[in-house]
Parts: C-alpha cells; sequence; structure tokens
C-alpha cells in the first residue's frame, strides 16, 4: 500500500532524509521506529502530501504522492503528532467539519460521524466543547477525525505518546480493530515496546537512514543484541579479566562490585566454556545468571545513540 | 423535519470553513460583547462628532443637520471597520498554522480555493453583521433629511467593498505569515492604506470633479464638500463611468484577484510558487502602457481630457502596483528574506553604487527598485500635470521653445524625488530584513510618517492657500503623492507664470520661491534637498545603529 523507495528531503543544507526506502503492505501494521530527529515526521509529512520530496518516490494505494496528491488524501487518513483541534466548538461540530471537507453530504455525514464517535468511544462527549476535553480524550477525537473519510490506509504520527497505560491499551485495542476492519496503518513511535507486540513489520530509522526493516520477527531476529551474563565472584577480578580475554565469542564485559556484565556474542555465546575457563583460573565464581536484553537495550544499540 | 430537509438540501451550497468559522466564532459570549462595544462606541462617537459639527456650523436646517449625521456615521463605520475586520481575518490561516490545524485542512478534499473562500466568507458574514447591527443607527439622519435612500444604500454598497477589499487582503497576509501578531500588525499597515489611497487621490487638485462626485453620491456633501461642490458641476459621460465605475472597479478586481491567488498558491504545498500573482502583476503593466500613450497622443492633440483621463488611469495602476509591492514585501515572513551580506552582493557583480544605495541582496535590491519604479509611476501625473495645457498653452509652448530650462528644473525634481524614495525605501528593506516582522511593519510606518509628513504638509500649506477650503484634501496630509506633486507643480506654475511675464516676477505668485527656516530665507528647492539629505542621514544612521543591535542580538 505504501511504497517509499530512495526518498531524499532536504531542508536548505540539511539532508533530513538520506535515501530511505521500505514497503507496507496491504493489513500490514507497520511500526516506524527512531529516535527524536531521526526522520519519522518528514517520512510521513512526505507520504501524507504535505511536503515535498527533493528526491525519489513515494507512492501511496498505486498513486504518487508528487503527482496525485488528491486521489493520494482521499485514501490515506493522517494523525499529526501535534492533534490539531479547533476549542471553540463541540466533538460534534468537529467531526461534522471534516467530514464536510471531505465531501460527505448530509443525510450520510450526520451517520458516519456518530460511527466514527461509537468506533473511538466519544458517545458519551458529543456535545462537549472541544477546549474542555483531557489529552486522552482529544487523542481519541483526533483519530476519529483521522478515520472520517473512511480511508484504507493510516498513517498516525506517534498517536500514544502522552497517554497513560490504560489508554495505550485501549488504544491497542482500536488499532487491532481497524486492523480487522481491513485497513493498513503506518505507526511511528520512539518507544519500541509500544509497537513490537501488535506490528507486523517495523521500520527502524536513524539519522535519516533506515537502519532495519522487515517483518517484526525477521528484524527482532536481525538485530538480535549480544547474549548477557551476570557472573558473581568472590574477588580476583583481574585473573577473571584475564581469563576472559582468551575466549573468542566473549565481545566485552563490564566489571563491577562483586559480579560482573560479560557480553557473548549471540551466534556463538558458550556459558559452560565461559565458566569453565573462569573456574579453571581460579576465580571463586559463586553463581552466573542469564541477564535477558530489554528492549530498550535493542533500541540503544541499533541507534548508537548518535541522535538526541 | 422540515428545518432538517433545509438544512440537507442547503448542505451542498454552504462552505465548510464558513459554516465552521459561524459555529465558532458568532455563537461566544465575546463575540456579543465586541457587538455592542462596537456599538456604544460608533452610536457615542455619531452622537459627539456630529452634535459638535452641527453646533459649530450652528445649523438649523433639517436636510444639514441629516446630512451630517450621515456623513459622521459613515466616516465612523468605514474607520471602525478597517480596524475590526482585519483584527479578525488577519489571524484566519495563520491561527489554523498555530493551532497545527492547516495540515489537516490541506488534505481534505477541499481545494485551496475553497479554503481561502470559506475564511472570506466568513470575515465578510462578520463584516455584514457588523453593519447589519449599525445601520438602525444610520438611519437617525432619515429623520431630518437631507439624506437619500440611494445615499445611504450607495454608502452601504462601498462600505461592503472596502470590507471584502480589507478581508481579503487581510486573508492574503494572514496566508503568508507562521504569527498571527505579526499578520495583525501588516493587515494594519494594509487597512491605512485601504484609507489613505483613495483620499489621496480625490485630494489632488486637479481631481476635485471627481471629489466632488463621489461626495455627492455618497451623501457626504454636507459636511466636506460644501464649497467644492459649489465650484464643481460634477463629472459626466464617458469619465463619470471611467471615474467613478471603470477605475474603480478595476482597482478593486485588481486587489482582490492578486490577494486571492496569492493566498491560494501560497497554501499549496508545492508549486506553491508565485507565478500567477507575478503574472497578474505584470499585466498592470499593459494599460499603464496605454495610459502614457494616451498622454503622449493628448499632447499631440492639446486634449485636457485626454490628460485628466491619462492621469487618472496612471494614479489607479500606481495604486495597484504599490499595493502588490508593498503586500508581497510585507507579508513575506521568509527566512531567505534573511540578506545574504553586502559581500556577496559585490561579488556577484552588482553595481557599487547600487548596493551602496541600502539593499542587502538581489531580492532586496529589485524590492527597492520596483519601490522606485512604482514612485515614477507615481510622479508620471506630475510631470504630465506640469506639461499639460492647463492655464496657458500658448505661453507654455513658447517657454519650451525659448529654452528656459524648465525641463531640466523638472528633471531635477523627479530625480530627487526618485533619489529620496530610493534610499529610503532601499533602507528600510535593510533595516526590516534584519529584524523581526513585529518590529518591521511598525518601525516602517514610523520612518514612513517620519519621512513624508513635513514634506507633505510643507507642500500642502502652500498648495492649499489657493483653494482655502475645508475638503477631505486635508487628510491628504498623510500622502506623499499630494506632497511631491504639489512641491513640482507649485514651483513650475510659477516659473510659467515668469515665462508669460517675459522673465519678470509674476505678479502673483502662485507658490513661494524662497521660505522662512529659522528666521532666514532659504530656496524652496535647497529647503527641499537639505530636508532630502537630513532624512537620508537619518536613515542611515538608523540603519547602521540597528544593524549593529541586531547583530549583537
Ligand atoms: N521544516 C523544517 N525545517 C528544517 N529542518 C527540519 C524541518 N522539519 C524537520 N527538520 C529537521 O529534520 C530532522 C528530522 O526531523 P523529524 O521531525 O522528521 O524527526 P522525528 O523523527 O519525527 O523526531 P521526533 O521523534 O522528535 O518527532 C531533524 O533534524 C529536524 O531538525
Ligand atoms: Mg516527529
Amino acid at each position: 500500500m505504501i511504497e517509499v523507495s530512495g526518498l531524499v528531503v532536504e531542508f536548505g543544507s540539511l539532508r533530513a532524509l538520506k535515501g530511505i526506502d521500505f514497503r507496507v503492505g496491504e493489513r500490514d501494521i507497520f511500526g516506524f521506529i527512531g529516535p527524536n530527529g531521526a526522520g519519522k515526521t518528514t517520512t510521513i509529512r512526505v507520504i501524507s502530501t504535505l511536503l515535498h520530496p527533493t528526491e525519489g518516490s513515494v507512492r501511496v494505494g498505486g498513486r504518487c504522492v508528487v503527482n496525485e496528491p488528491e486521489e493520494v488524501r482521499r485514501i490515506i487518513g493522517f494523525m499529526p503528532d501535534s492533534y490539531g483541534l479547533y476549542d471553540d466548538i463541540s466533538v460534534f461540530e468537529y467531526l461534522d467539519f471534516f467530514a464536510k471537507a471531505f465531501g460527505i453530504l448530509l443525510p450520510k455525514r450526520k451517520r458516519v460521524v456518530d460511527d466514527v464517535m461509537a468506533l473511538t468511544d466519544l458517545g458519551g462527549l458529543r456535545d462537549r466543547q472541544v477546549s474542555t476535553l483531557s489529552r486522552g480524550m482529544r487523542q481519541r477525537l483526533c483519530m476519529a477525525k483521522t478515520l472520517v473519510h473512511d480511508p484504507p490506509v493510516l498513517v498516525l504520527d506517534e498517536p500514544a505518546s502522552g497517554l497513560d497505560p490504560r489508554a495505550r491499551i485501549e488504544f491497542r485495542e482500536l488499532l487491532k480493530e481497524l486492523r480487522s476492519m481491513g485497513k493498513t496503518i503506518l505507526i511511528s513511535s520512539h518507544i519500541l515496546t509500544e509497537l513490537a507486540d501488535f506490528c507486523t513489520s517495523v521500520g527502524i530509522i536513524e539519522s535519516g537512514s533506515m537502519v532495519a526493516w522487515g517483518g517484526i520477527d525477521e528484524v527482532m531476529k536481525r538485530l538480535k543484541p549480544a547474549k548477557i551474563v551476570r557472573i558473581l565472584i568472590q574477588g580476583r577480578p583481574a585473573e577473571a579479566q584475564e581469563a576472559m580475554k582468551g575466549l573468542g565469542f566473549v565481545d566485552r564485559f563490564e566489571a563491577f562490585e562483586g559480579h560482573m556484565d560479560v557480553f557473548l556474542r549471540p551466534d556463538c555465546a558458550d556459558v559452560p566454556a565461559l565458566v569453565k575457563a573462569l573456574v579453571m583460573a581460579g576465580v571463586p565464581v559463586s553463581g552466573v545468571a542469564e541477564r535477558g536484553a530489554s528492549l530498550e537495550d535493542l533500541f540503544i544499540a541499533i541507534t548508537e545513540g548518535k541522535v538526541c | 423535519m422540515l428545518t432538517e430537509r433545509i438544512e440537507t438540501a442547503l448542505d451542498r451550497f454552504i462552505n465548510p470553513i464558513l459554516q465552521r468559522e459561524i459555529r465558532g466564532t458568532f455563537r461566544g459570549i465575546r463575540f456579543l460583547l465586541v457587538l455592542v462595544l462596537f456599538l456604544l462606541v460608533l452610536g457615542t462617537a455619531v452622537l459627539v462628532a456630529a452634535g459638535a459639527v452641527i453646533q459649530r456650523r450652528a445649523l438649523v436646517n433639517p436636510a444639514e443637520i441629516g446630512g451630517t449625521i450621515h456623513a459622521v456615521f459613515f466616516s465612523a463605520l468605514s474607520l471602525s471597520l478597517l480596524f475590526i475586520l482585519p483584527a479578525f481575518a488577519a489571524t484566519s490561516l495563520v491561527s489554523e498554522k498555530e493551532k497545527d490545524t492547516s495540515d489537516l485542512l490541506r488534505i481534505t478534499s477541499l481545494s485551496e480555493g475553497a479554503i481561502v473562500r470559506g475564511k472570506f466568507l466568513a470575515s465578510m458574514a462578520y463584516a455584514i453583521v457588523f453593519l447589519a447591527a449599525a445601520l438602525p443607527l444610520g438611519s437617525v439622519s432619515f429623520l431630518f433629511g437631507g439624506v437619500t435612500v440611494s445615499n445611504l444604500a450607495a454608502s452601504y454598497l462601498t462600505l461592503l467593498l472596502l470590507a471584502a477589499a480589507v478581508s481579503m487582503s487581510s486573508i492574503f497576509v494572514s496566508s503568508q505569515m507562521k504569527r498571527s501578531r505579526n499578520a495583525l500588525s501588516s493587515s494594519m499597515v494594509f487597512s491605512i492604506g485601504f484609507l489613505t489611497i483613495p483620499i489621496s487621490i480625490l485630494s489632488v487638485d486637479d481631481f476635485r470633479d471627481l471629489a466632488a462626485e463621489v461626495l455627492r453620491i455618497l451623501g457626504l456633501d454636507a459636511v466636506f464638500g460644501e464649497r467644492m461642490l459649489a465650484a464643481s458641476p460634477g463629472l459626466a459621460g464617458t469619465i463619470w463611468w471611467l471615474c467613478i465605475v471603470i477605475a474603480p472597479a478595476y482597482l478593486f478586481a485588481a486587489i482582490m484577484l492578486f490577494s486571492y491567488l496569492s493566498a491560494v498558491n501560497k497554501l499549496k504545498p508545492w508549486s506553491g510558487n508565485r507565478s500567477t500573482s507575478i503574472r497578474i502583476f505584470y499585466a498592470a503593466f499593459l494599460p499603464l502602457g496605454a495610459a502614457i500613450a494616451l498622454s503622449v497622443l493628448a499632447e499631440i492633440r492639446y486634449s485636457i481630457a485626454y490628460y485628466r483621463i491619462a492621469e487618472y488611469v496612471i494614479i489607479v495602476y500606481g495604486a495597484i502596483w504599490l499595493f502588490m509591492l508593498l503586500s508581497t514585501y510585507f507579508s513575506t515572513e521568509d527566512p531567505e528574506w534573511n540578506l545574504a551580506p553586502r559581500q556577496d552582493l559585490w561579488n556577484r557583480g552588482m553595481p557599487r553604487l547600487l548596493s551602496a544605495l541600502g539593499p542587502g541582496s538581489m531580492r532586496g535590491f529589485r524590492f527597492a527598485l520596483s519601490v522606485n519604479l512604482a514612485a515614477l509611476c507615481l510622479l508620471l501625473p506630475i510631470a504630465n500635470r506640469c506639461m499639460s495645457p492647463i492655464a496657458n498653452l500658448p505661453a507654455f509652448h513658447a517657454s519650451f521653445r525659448e529654452g528656459v530650462s524648465l525641463p531640466l528644473v523638472f528633471l531635477s525634481a523627479t530625480v530627487m524625488a526618485l533619489v529620496f524614495l530610493f534610499s529610503s525605501a532601499g533602507l528600510l528593506v535593510s533595516l526590516a530584513s534584519r529584524i523581526d516582522m513585529a518590529r518591521k511593519a511598525a518601525l516602517s510606518a514610523v520612518v514612513i510618517s517620519v519621512l513624508f509628513v513635513p514634506l507633505a504638509s510643507f507642500g500642502l500649506s502652500h498648495s492649499f492657500k489657493e483653494i482655502e477650503s475645508s475638503s477631505p484634501a486635508d487628510l491628504g496630509f498623510m500622502s506623499p503623492i499630494v506632497a511631491v506633486g504639489s512641491v513640482g507643480s507649485g514651483y513650475w506654475e510659477s516659473l510659467k507664470a515668469d515665462s508669460m511675464t517675459g522673465g519678470e516676477p509674476a505678479p502673483k505668485a502662485v507658490f513661494p520661491y524662497e521660505m522662512e527656516v529659522f528666521g532666514s530665507r532659504v530656496p524652496v528647492f535647497g529647503g527641499f534637498i537639505a530636508f532630502s539629505a537630513a532624512a537620508g542621514s537619518a536613515c542611515i544612521a538608523a540603519y547602521f545603529m540597528f544593524r549593529r543591535r541586531t547583530i549583537r542580538g
């Protein structure tokens, strides 16, 4: 549904996107992940026909965003990271306005607006003025607005930032429901955990370049970080370090008071061999525990902390 | 059920933006308060001002009293529109950007044109509510008489056209800006233009007939036009159509079209260059060429009517041109306008003299040059008038043949006026490009008034010794056109008078050769030069002061 190839965007002398490629298949939920300033919003704005690409091509549903922006706008629902609400009208009027702006005329429009309000659980807020809504309600309202013209493709820029855990879960449920309705969804975030359990594919962007993209399992496997083993020792750290230097599968280690974290290469990690080598060197090993790599580690490992 | 049916039937025809604005703006208590306040202020103003005029002139004739009330009402209403409307319309598109809704709007099925039209209609709806609310107050004059219904209708039509022009240009400004505050201050600058440009044109002596006709149509003659009407038969025939209908309609259409197309262009995410507006801009040259041709024709046929038409057309074009220039300039909040260092210009092979005159970039330079071309355009009528056989054709042409260095004198006056405008405009550009927009607008206004008010009042004080009337020309002291015009033509007339009497001083000097400065008599031209030089140096000093400060800040 979305095809991005060789996309370059320059702001004056700043090269915000340096030729990125990815594809989002039909009915996929594509997680678009990257640290602050990586170029997520820029990419999304190009896809949504709001920004002109310097180079490269972007197609949505087979339509080119540069040459056929009207067609693209009809099939895309864009939710910006700032919600973009009018404070001086009611929830119903807000949705009614956007429905009308998408050319939906009256007898039908009332039904459409009621439907999206039901879907996003806004029914009870129908006549509330927008200025009185909480952040979570605003997010739902903006989401409802995105759905008003029933677009097959949804492009959501950090939709879940600033929501409490409960609202996040509800939002996740909504996304799953939308997917079951046959929609293709691109959702950006800088928090991997937020996306990991329901995305079907992910793309990871950093400093304007795509680091990895593909099916979620594939990417997770490819980016599998070092296996970390925590070894508790009762002294003789110097000998321990000396012993580990000879082992090819040890990537690096961090020594602490009373224990050390050893990073092993994921492909050939051999914990028994490590323990054996330490014991042979006379290090008093009192315990071995495997420490799972958190998604945070993964994120840091991928992005190398280059961007902030 | 019925209302629902009507709603459904009308839905297709109502612009969604208009509908949203009406829902958002017109419902709140704030709007009601503004309306009430507006009516209170308008009512008080009319009561006090009309009362004062009536008392001072000791009017007893009911028709005169009615006319006075109407005139004061009309002036107060148009003045308040010029402030209320920009405040509403200037924020229209900017506030969408500030609320981050403009992106959402742009990706709906609404065309850019529909967005701009919706905003325009909302602003007109706003204006119409105010105009309608004021109508009962306006009809007070009918109690006394002296004003006809057609006077009132013409006044309201004028106000509607004014509202349309102010709304559209404010929306245009709004489309170019990123901050409400800046949009607001720039729109106000335009509004003041809408006030001063027509008044300036009407206060040029040669358009006394036109001014009288306008006052008569609007029913304002009771207050402003007594003497003028007595002296003027008004306009008739082709000239009436040209001056009352065609030229104003053209001016109006040009401003509307330019503002509309530029705003629409700006909203497009790309292909948003100014090509359309630039084309309109250049199209304004064509009738200007025709007008110049007409004045050449007039020269050949010695026809005063042709001169008048040519002059008028040229002034209207000058006004349009100036509007477009100033609007593109004032309303471009584009970082690219932060001018390139002057050094760049040297390197790009710009003539040193030109870049030394002020602007720090090619774009700024082009702007300054255009302003000066516009100034030339506005000065053409003066040249025209000086050469026209207004007073004494044979003597005038004789003086030409006899080789009096009149052309030289006039040429130097023009060149001086040009250099003066050039340097101040250029310096303005340089100044403005380094500071933020709000200060830019404020500073420009200050500089313009500081430069032109003394010059203009100096010119007027002389040209109105002759007429001795309380015409709207009194307000024209804002207008540089009038100022330069009266200096140029006054000096010219006096020289003409000289040549008619064979070199002897004219028996009755139309314009003094000398004026008193600090007790000593100084030649007028010397004063003009000195003033230009002083103003120029002040600009340069201000420029360096500001440049240093903004670089440090
Ligand atoms: N209009 C602009 N003008 C100039 N530079 C811009 C503009 N928009 C974005 N950039 C730059 O492009 C880069 C990518 O920005 P972008 O907003 O796409 O990042 P992001 O991944 O969305 O970050 P975040 O997680 O903070 O939202 C940044 O370095 C930013 O400074
Ligand atoms: Mg972003």
